[in-house]
């Protein structure tokens, strides 16, 4: 005999989360920081949002390295960045 | 020097930041109707210094500040350009796009529901052959869809408009709707009956992203 159940509200970590028989449902917000998470924070800033193309050059002293693609460095930018920090030239995205 | 781009908004819907990334002031830029929001700094050191998820939760936080008090249309983080010049010339030639974009969507913003089998191994077990994976992927697909209309139906008119995008065995929803909606929207999605096996997660209120036409900018 199958017995229907209510459905079980979580609230964690700033989450309401909603179990029940079934499957999941959760919520966020995005009002304070620490009550969306991470990778929601980091899909938005990264992947929403007007993008401008161009190119960006990775130079070493002075020498230009190699040429990439705005839309190829979006997931190493940290790294990419550091080492155009660490040159004259500042970096770039522009149209 | 180079600058960091934050956002457009309207000139009259503009709530300035109080701090931006690595605790850099926030500057404007106008143009017509639109503002750009900016940061100086004396090089790129200066935002990619701590590692990229406190510079993104920095820029996020500015981001949110200025959207509590009307419409943005973001940048990509980072954006960078060389100075206020090349800033001043690139609205100059933009901001009627901007400008249009934001008046459209002034009261508007974007939720998202991602929809997303709860076992991760559910959509990737291995297969014995190429068919077979491809005919489970299907499969997996055409379920998502058929929840996602569900779930359309379940937010009823409070909706606008919908846009979707599927990546893997994920399903991200995204509704546009009045910025006074937002308790609406999640009251009714409360009453959902995810089906076994699935989660949905509901978040938001964000910028409406995918509603603009980002190509034309």
């Amino acid at each position: 005999m199958h017995r229907a159940m209510a459905p079980v509200f979580l609230c964690f970590a700033g989450f309401l989360i909603i179990m029940s028989t079934q499957g999941t449902l959760i919520f966020s917000d995005t009002s304070g920081g620490d009550q969306i998470s991470l990778v929601d924070i980091l899909d938005h800033v990264l992947n929403q949002g007007v993008i401008l193309r161009g190119n960006l050059i990775i130079s070493l002293a002075g020498v230009d390295l190699v040429y990439v693609g705005l839309d190829v460095i979006l997931t190493s930018v940290e790294t990419a960045l550091r080492h155009i920090a660490a040159t004259s030239q500042p970096p770039r995205q522009a149209t | 020097m180079s600058i960091l781009l934050y956002c457009v908004v309207l000139k009259s819907g503009l709530r300035q930041p109080s701090s931006g990334v690595a605790g850099l002031p926030v500057s404007c830029s106008e143009c017509n109707d639109v503002v750009a929001l900016f940061s100086k700094g004396a090089s790129a050191e200066a935002w990619t210094g701590a590692p990229l998820r406190e510079s993104a939760q920095e820029f996020h936080r500015a981001l949110q500040q200025v959207f509590t008090g009307g419409a943005i249309i973001p940048f990509r983080f980072p954006t960078l350009m060389k100075d206020e010049e090349e800033l001043w010339a690139y609205l100059q030639e933009n901001s009627a796009l901007y400008s249009s974009s934001l008046q459209r969507f002034e009261s508007s913003v974007q939720m998202e529901a991602v929809i997303s089998y709860s076992d991760l191994t559910s959509g990737t077990a291995v297969k014995t052959s190429g068919t077979e994976y491809l005919r489970s992927r299907q499969k997996h697909s055409e379920e998502l869809h058929v929840i996602a209309n569900k779930l359309r139906d379940c937010a009823g008119d409070v909706a606008r408009d919908w846009r979707e995008r599927s990546v893997q065995n994920t399903l991200r929803l995204f509704a546009l709707l009045d910025r006074n909606s937002v308790s609406e929207f999640k009251d009714r999605l409360r009453g959902f009956g995810v089906p076994a096996g699935l989660t949905v997660r509901v978040t938001g209120p964000w910028p409406v992203t995918e509603f603009l036409e980002l190509n034309k900018i």
